[in-house]
């Protein structure tokens, strides 16, 4: 029985070819997407499930809401973690890590910048799975000037594995030896460390007892069975015990007061294995995963699949008048209902079947592509994990079921009596269908209209006006390493002419570079209970304004002349309406002093004279708003920036390059573009729009095949009803508006369902943007007219052939 | 073999009820041959679908090999219907895409025969209608003639005690249509009794006995008294 099925299916794929390949096709576009997006999601939600003791680890992040600025810091305080294990028995064991920004890193003459390096506690072996090969894991990072390196970084430094006792120069001041090697960390980790160095080096900030400054990473190994929620109580005791002391010491008020002031802070714990897709706090080691994104890649894949079922349901009943027959013969020799179930089910199996092989294929062709878009990096090893497999094998059988149902469930039911009773006048059951087209067509213009509205986002982004100038920038980074050929640097390269103006500075309106907070207050009033807020302290010199573009709304620049303006500050907009001054220029403002340790000293205060207004500039996001900053005279030797001539960009760089490798020799040379930089604010955006994109295409094209398919099935049926028209006088437009009409109205009923949907899921979209674009009537327009002219193609094409048909010919053949 | 007693068939649709089949009692024994005749629309389809176990009666009894069918599911009939009754068509109603051989074979998958056994046994009905030569062969590449008679071939194979042909010379020219008529006398002669729906005299008279429709009634039966052979 099974062969003979086989048989039927196969030989009516092969004598209906242009079915089949809608059919075939469709569903392996739909399958492929399925399963890469199933690459995706199973790599998203396999972050550091690596680490063997995951389910018992928690970061440890910090909530803090003092004046005015409020911050989810992904790190704590230096004594949170020793204090922690210490005092709870729940706690096994900590680590913290301590970044130290980059380094160059030397052994010989290779002297390379390394960004992943870290300070670690010796824990980070025992609490984290990071196998060592070489050296004891133990013992490894207890001495100061010690370092553990991953197994690629040993071969690219010194060619061979084991290099336990070698030593490693960083920025050319402090040699660290190697006590270990370990595995490279898995890509699925949100951390990539390659270098881990003793945090005993550092030993003065670790054990500083400092709990008001928060740049640890710490992550807790706690005892089988810890409730988190539970465990987290004790904070309140940590901040009573602690804490507060602290805060009397730095602001004369203790935690009631503080938080009567409408300050907060408090503390939680981040399941390990949530951090990649749930946590996107201030100093993340890496820019996380989002689970919006997962769901959103999810369904978008859910959808397209099940537009290629939608299309095979389509063609396969719009085929029943075909089909039927056969129904009506194989009833009237015995069949029983439920055998012709199975024949139609095994048929939507086989197919299912043969697009899960041609869906293989796309996936091979396409994983690179679509890991370049999502930023991951994904590879198809379908065994790894058996979750993926069952996914993907349980994806196939129900796309067979779905797709098999309805035709299988209204085919068998015809009755025998009804369909051999020779020319078979199938009644048009076709509002099922109809159904099935819009709500295709409405998938298809709510993804067109997210599209649109992601695009025109991000275009509103690249077109404000932000401030500040990003064009014809470039960044020389490290400027530092030129050290006292600094100021010879930038004077030789100003006599070129391809360099207008340079400025030296550590601080820029993108991100990626340094941030600075401090409190700050009027003078004369109280630093907790007044008018205080945190600002952005940015060390600038007289040129930074005028390199970057900015502008001067009020009062004046920084004077020239060195030594001057020592105690002077350029605010924003937004700090000098916050607190309230009618002529800020002339205004005190009052911070306290830090001391080396990082703590405050809260006798010692230090006053700056306005003189001046900046206006407000973007220096972070779109998505978050214009907050309190000021430009301090000082030295800050990050970066040297060049503003450049239009049309000299390479010899720029050039010119850049060679006085470099002259001033600073043997130092890398490094540089960025601004534009770029601030371009890769918004990756992000970016690959959502990329992949909203290449989704739409699929879902439109998989949409349009089955447009097709039933047009030109319409057609055929109407061949004979065109023929007669055309005898009698009949024009090939007014066929092809005869044949088209129907579906132009599916189409435009879509269109009125989409509309609405689409407006509101992108306006929630929109509302994570500060400063953001209005989804405007052209975002409807271009779509409704786009998809309709898109319609208007597929279907013409088969009733303009309808139409053009000699009209002879089809009535001859009835 | 078949009783049919007070037979009623009403279609109704939106707009009008057709009386397909007013008060027919009708009995056929083993082993006869009928020809029912009447103009178009009379409803001798209508009464051949109740007799194969196609369709359900409005009202009255229909008895088939003993028994009461009248009210059963069309899952019931199924069962009854397979292997016992084989249907012949005006427009003999071949599946295309199977070849002549595979067309045969059908009624024995769904009797869940072995495949040696199926080959046996769909051979020799194509041998029985001279189509061996043509096992291989697609519907379509067959005239008229040749496909009724795979056609009946198909009918006959699984030993069917009852053939039930709704026009089967319909759409033949005549020469064909004598063919067909004489390999259905001879299947009666071999004891499978035969009910045919006919509007030509000259096929009617193969028959022993020839019913009458008219406007859904029974109008005469008549027993032919010296039929052809
Ligand atoms: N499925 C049906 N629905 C409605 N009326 C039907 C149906 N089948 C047959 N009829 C009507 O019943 C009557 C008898 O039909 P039928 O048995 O096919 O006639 P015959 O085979 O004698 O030409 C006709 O008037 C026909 O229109
Ligand atoms: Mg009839």
């Amino acid at each position: 029985m099974f062969r003979n099925y086989l048989k039927i299916t196969l030989r009516n794929l092969w004598k209906n070819k242009s079915y089949s390949f809608i059919n075939i096709f469709g569903l392996a576009v739909g399958l492929a997407s399925c399963i890469v997006i199933l690459l995706y999601v199973t790599n998203e939600l396999s972050y550091d499930k690596h680490h063997k003791k995951a389910d018992r680890i928690a970061r440890v992040a910090s909530f803090i809401d003092f004046s005015g600025s409020y911050l989810e810091l992904a790190t704590t305080s230096a004594p949170m973690g020793p204090t922690l294990k210490n005092d709870y028995a729940a706690v096994e064991d900590m680590v913290r890590f301590r970044p130290r920004g980059e380094f160059h890193v030397r052994s010989g003459d290779t002297n390379i910048k390394e960004t992943d390096i870290i300070f670690s506690d010796p824990t980070v072996f025992n609490v984290f799975t990071i196998p060592v090969i070489h050296g004891d894991a133990e013992t490894a990072l207890l001495e100061p000037y010690t370092m553990a390196i991953s197994k690629s970084k040993a071969l690219k430094y010194f060619g061979k594995e084991n290099v336990v006792g070698e030593s490693l120069l960083l920025d050319d001041e402090h040699s660290y030896k190697i006590t270990a090697i370990y595995e490279d960390m898995p890509p699925a980790s949100h951390f990539n460390f390659e270098f881990l160095l003793s945090m005993e080096t550092n030993s003065d900030e670790a054990n500083n007892g400092v709990w008001l400054s928060n740049n640890f990473r710490t992550y807790l190994l706690l005892k089988e069975g810890t409730d988190l929620k539970a465990f987290e109580e004790n904070f309140k005791s940590i901040k009573k015990t602690y804490v507060e002391p602290q805060l009397i010491q730095f602001t004369g008020n203790g935690l009631d007061e503080f938080e009567e002031a409408g300050n907060s802070l408090h503390y939680q714990l981040q399941p390990l294995t949530d951090i990649h897709l749930h946590s996107d706090l201030v100093a993340e080691f890496k820019p996380n995963g989002n689970i919006n994104y997962v769901f959103l890649f999810s369904g978008l894949a859910a959808f397209i699949l099940i537009l290629a079922c939608i299309n095979f349901m389509n063609l396969s009943t719009a085929r029943s008048v075909k089909r039927a027959k056969e129904v009506g013969i194989r009833k009237s020799l015995g069949s029983l209902r439920k055998q012709l179930v199975g024949q139609f089910f095994t048929e939507s199996m086989l197919l299912c079947l043969f697009s899960f092989l041609i869906a293989l294929l796309l996936v091979e062709l396409t994983l690179p592509f679509f890991s370049n878009l999502s930023g991951t990096h994904l590879v198809t090893n379908y065994f790894s994990d058996s979750t993926l497999i069952t996914s993907i094998i349980s994806i196939v059988l129900i796309t067979g079921l779905l797709s098999g149902s309805y035709p299988a469930i209204m085919l068998s039911g015809f009755k025998p009596i009804k369909v051999l009773k020779g020319a078979f006048q199938h009644k048009e059951k076709s509002k099922f269908r109809s159904t099935l087209v819009v709500f295709q067509f409405s998938v298809s213009l709510v993804v067109i209209i997210g599209l649109l509205v992601i695009n025109k986002q991000l275009e509103f982004i690249q077109n404000q006006s932000l401030g500040f100038q990003k064009e014809q920038t470039i960044i020389v980074h490290d400027a530092y390493m030129l050290s006292s050929n600094l100021q010879a640097y930038k004077d030789q390269l100003l006599n070129e002419q391809e360099f207008k103006s340079s400025t030296v500075s550590s601080y820029l309106p993108v991100s990626g570079f340094s941030m600075n907070d401090q409190t700050f207050w009027p003078k004369g009033e109280d630093p907790i209970q007044g008018n205080n807020s945190s600002l952005q302290v940015w060390r600038v010199d007289e040129d930074y304004i005028p390199t970057l573009g900015m502008e001067i709304i009020e009062g004046r620049n920084f004077s020239k002349e060195r030594g001057s303006d020592g105690n002077t500050v350029i605010l924003n907009e937004a700090l000098a309406q916050r607190f309230g001054f009618e002529d800020p220029v002339g205004e005190i403002i009052t911070t306290f002093t830090q001391n080396p340790d990082g703590s405050f000293d809260n006798e010692n205060l230090r006053e700056f004279t306005i003189i001046g207004i900046v206006k407000n500039f973007h220096f972070r996001s779109l998505k978050e708003n214009i907050s309190p900053l000021g430009l301090f005279k000082g030295a800050s030797r990050g970066n040297v920036i060049f503003k450049i001539d239009a049309k000299n960009a390479s010899i720029a760089l050039s010119k850049l390059e060679n006085t470099w490798t002259e001033m600073a020799p043997g130092q890398p040379f490094s540089y960025s573009f601004l534009d770029d930089r601030f371009d890769q604010m918004y990756r992000s955006e970016n690959r959502v729009s990329n992949l909203v994109f290449a989704f739409s295409v699929l879902i439109i094209v998989i949409a349009c095949l089955g447009l097709f398919g039933l047009s030109a099935y319409s057609a055929e049926q109407r061949t004979k009803e065109i023929g007669i028209r055309k005898v009698l006088g009949a024009n090939v437009a007014g066929i092809v508006s005869l044949v088209s009409r129907d579906f132009i109205k599916l189409i435009l009923i879509s269109f009125f369902i989409a509309a609405p949907i689409g407006y509101f899921i992108m306006q929630k979209w929109l509302t994570e943007f500060t400063y953001k674009t209005n989804i405007g009537f052209d975002v409807f327009l271009i779509s409704g007219i786009g998809i309709i002219v898109i319609a208007v193609i597929t279907v013409s094409w088969q009733s303009v052939k309808a139409a053009l048909a000699n009209p002879v010919k089809s009535l001859k053949s009835e | 073999m078949i009783q049919a007693k007070n037979l009623k068939k009403v279609y109704s649709t939106e707009e009008v009820e057709t009386t397909a089949l007013n008060n027919v009692n009708i009995e056929i024994k083993e082993g006869e041959f009928v020809a029912i005749m009447g103009p178009s629309g009379c409803g001798k389809s209508t009464l051949l679908n109740i007799m194969g176990l196609l369709d359900n009666p409005s009202d009255g009894e229909y008895h088939f090999l003993g028994h009461d069918v009248s009210n059963k599911t069309e899952r019931e009939r199924a069962q009854l219907r397979k292997g016992n009754i084989g249907f012949i068509f005006q427009s003999f109603n071949l599946i295309d895409e199977l070849t002549v051989f595979e067309n045969v074979e059908l009624p024995l998958l769904y009797l869940g025969m072995s495949a040696d056994e199926r080959k046996e046994k769909a051979e020799a009905a194509l041998e029985r209608m001279s189509m061996m030569h043509r096992r291989n062969h697609f519907p379509q590449q067959l005239s008229g003639g040749q496909q009724q008679r795979v056609a009946i071939a198909r009918a006959v194979v699984a030993n069917a005690k009852l053939i039930l042909a709704d026009e089967p010379t319909g759409n033949l020219d005549s020469d064909h249509g004598n063919e067909v008529m004489k390999v259905l006398a001879e299947l009666n002669e071999q004891g499978t009794t035969i009910v045919m729906v006919t509007h030509s005299p000259h096929d009617a008279d193969y028959a022993m006995r020839v019913i009458h429709l008219f406007d859904g009634h029974v109008v005469t039966e008549n027993m032919q008294e010296g039929f052809h052979v």
